[in-house]
């Protein structure tokens, strides 16, 4: 592992390159470019807003809906938007696979990088809203920038998994909506925490994702501490989840240009 | 030194849809044993190469060429056996690889070069270099969508020309693009050889492997069926294309005559070379061949360069002169042949018997196989500050 990790840090410039090239590929031809970085979780907001706020009536912790939902929405878009790419991201570049010897985790990471790029765009809207609804800060902020590491780890394990995972078992593809739809409503991207039937809470807190989005919300709208226990879970969760698929992909990587 | 090394290498391939599914892989499973049926690329294949060597792999496709160089550059790995590798790396299996058609011309540099191994700064240092040998300043900002694809080929070329690297490894790269450009490359490579660096490269073009590798590797089925001086291992693979042409009831080969050969003073020959082809060759280019007593190959002449734009089209009778001057080879016995070979496919489609002349003149009192004019003079030692401006 430790040859691998040097092969990569020696290739960081093709990680930074390919980043980019993804970046600008995804919006190359149209036409509103990467005004749809901003106007994706915009209208993602919307129906949220018409289906869980106005016709459901689900409750929002007392905060403005908008900020309750976005809230979740930011974070949880980030993770599942670079999962669905990274399960593409080894298939769809089979054939440099297979022409060029470049540390393979490179196209996974690439995938959570722009993911990352995205989230930290929606975010300066997020922090407009934030100021516009004069929503208090405090020293609880300083955490935030500990959740977007933990979140990132956790959703690179996912990435390196599915990428790794998707090229020997072409099914689990059409697995990982799936998956993601279930991860989604298993996490409080839309309601909060409060709903979940006391009896559950416990098991329901194991889901790092819910952990998260949780600390998330403590931090940035009611100015808390977030509850420390499910976030370490959550940490240690992440961190082994990452080392054990960063382990995996590294075994399976030798199968890519093989199989393809 | 040693620099390559391949011991007792061997490469599987599944073949079939089985592997690749969860339902092949349960189905493994239930029956307990394995569902997949493998393809052997190569087998038992150990050669090691030394420093500043120039190979080439050469065999029909599916004997385990590409394969070899895939093991080498550590896009695959084998099966069984070690392969190992010393110095810096550089492998071109695919020009252009990872570029991008929305991306522009320079995006699209930066992209290939770090792919490629290179760093961001080396690229941006040499980036001027890059475009001059591209030929393509004024497309630069251009998607490379837009490009021809022979400009997308100058492009990748041109990243892969400032490769520094101790070995390089080459797939079938230069049977691509024009002459021109396979001139360019070819030019290119020869620097790197003159360099010192290790070249191995797999082609099917054996013209440029006998005239640019100092060695040699056959493959047949996955094994390596003869290793030695890329003359004779290009020759036997030659003499086995022919037979196998044969025993398929092939006939595409001309029949060449060396109708007279002219010897003149001063190291100049007039060949005149009759042919006689049962088949059109499309693109024929010919070829003479100086050989000395021994075997090796002194000169050789081609009319590729000279057929620029023109198809090298025969069929029928007919018959070209060619004149060779300023030949400065030591006087004594040589041979001479003519081929006639497939520009494409680099296939000798024809050779002439061997002619035995003599030339005329001295043979060098020290050894070697050219004559060169040499003059002597005496160098007066030199007072320091006396040196004139």
């Amino acid at each position: 592992m430790r040859e691998d990790w040097k092969r990569l840090i020696a290739a960081r410039d093709l990680l930074v390159v390919w980043t980019f090239r993804e970046f600008k590929a995804r919006y190359a031809g149209s036409a509103l470019g990467v005004a749809w970085a901003f106007l994706y979780p915009l209208s993602l907001l919307l129906v949220f807003l018409l289906v869980f706020t106005w016709l459901l009536n689900v409750p929002t912790g007392g905060v403005p809906a908008i900020l309750f939902l976005y809230t979740g929405l930011v974070p949880w878009l980030f993770t599942s938007g670079a999962i669905q790419n990274a399960a593409l991201a080894v298939v769809a570049n089979v054939d440099l696979v297979k022409s060029v010897a470049f540390p393979r985790e490179i196209l996974p990471l690439a995938t959570v990088l722009v993911g990352f790029v995205y989230f930290a765009i929606s975010g300066v809207l997020l922090a407009l809203l934030l100021a516009f609804y004069s929503v208090p800060i405090g020293l609880p902020l300083l955490l935030l920038p500990g959740l977007l590491v933990i979140q990132s780890l956790l959703t690179l394990a996912i990435c390196l998994l599915l990428a790794g995972s998707v090229v020997p078992y072409r099914d689990v593809r059409f697995l990982v909506p799936v998956g993601l739809q279930l991860w989604m409503y298993l996490s409080p991207v839309f309601y909060p925490i409060d709903l979940v039937p006391e009896w559950a809470r416990g098991l329901y807190r194991l889901n790092p994702m819910a952990a998260l989005l949780d600390a998330y919300r403590q931090v940035l709208l009611f100015n808390r501490w977030p509850d420390w226990l499910p976030l370490i879970v959550a940490t240690s969760i992440s961190f082994f989840a990452l080392l054990l698929a960063y382990a995996y992909f590294k075994r399976a990587e030798w199968g890519f240009a093989d199989r393809g | 030194m040693t620099v390559v090394r391949a011991e007792g290498v061997s490469k599987r391939y599944p073949l079939g849809a089985t592997a690749s599914s969860l339902k092949g892989t349960i189905a493994g499973w239930l029956s307990r044993r394995s569902a997949e049926e493998f393809l052997w690329a190569l087998r038992d294949v150990s050669f090691s190469v030394d420093s500043g060597e120039t190979v080439g792999l050469v065999g029909h496709n599916g004997a385990g060429k590409s394969t070899m160089l895939r093991l080498l550059a550590r896009i695959s790995r084998p099966t069984t056996g070690r392969v190992q590798t010393r110095g810096r790396m550089a492998a071109l299996i695919a020009l252009g690889a990872g570029f991008h058609p929305d991306l522009t011309g320079r995006e699209n540099i930066f992209l290939n070069g770090t792919m490629l191994g290179l760093t961001r700064q080396e690229i941006r240092r040499r980036f001027d270099e890059i475009v001059a040998f591209s030929e393509l300043e004024r497309f630069l900002d251009t998607p490379v969508r837009s490009y021809s694809s022979g400009m997308s080929l100058r492009l990748s070329f041109s990243v892969a020309a400032i490769l520094s690297c101790e070995i390089l490894l080459v797939d079938e790269v230069l049977s691509v693009g024009d002459e021109h450009f396979a001139e360019k490359c070819l030019a290119r490579m020869r620097k790197m050889r003159a360099d010192g660096t290790t070249i191995i490269l797999a082609s099917h073009d054996l013209w440029t492997v006998s005239s640019f590798c100092s060695r040699a590797i056959l493959f047949r089925q996955g094994r390596i069926q003869a290793d030695g001086a890329a003359e004779r291992v290009v020759e036997q693979y030659q003499g086995e294309l022919e037979g196998s042409q044969g025993a398929a009831g092939e006939t595409g080969s001309a029949e060449l005559c060396l109708s007279s050969v002219e010897v003149r003073e001063a190291g100049s020959l007039r060949i005149r070379i009759e042919f006689a082809s049962s088949h059109v060759i499309d693109e024929a280019a010919f070829v003479v061949l100086i050989r000395r007593h021994d075997g090796l190959v002194c000169c050789t002449a081609d009319n590729r360069a000279q057929m620029e734009g023109r198809a090298g089209r025969i069929q029928g009778e007919g018959a070209i002169q060619v004149a060779l001057d300023g030949l400065h080879l030591v006087g004594g016995q040589y041979t001479l042949e003519a081929q006639v070979v497939d520009r494409v496919s680099g296939r000798v489609r024809g050779r002439s018997g061997r002619y035995l002349f003599m030339l005329p003149g001295e043979s060098s009192p020290g050894g070697g196989i050219t004559l060169v004019e040499a003059v002597w003079s005496p160098v007066l030692p030199v007072a320091p500050g006396s040196r004139s401006p």
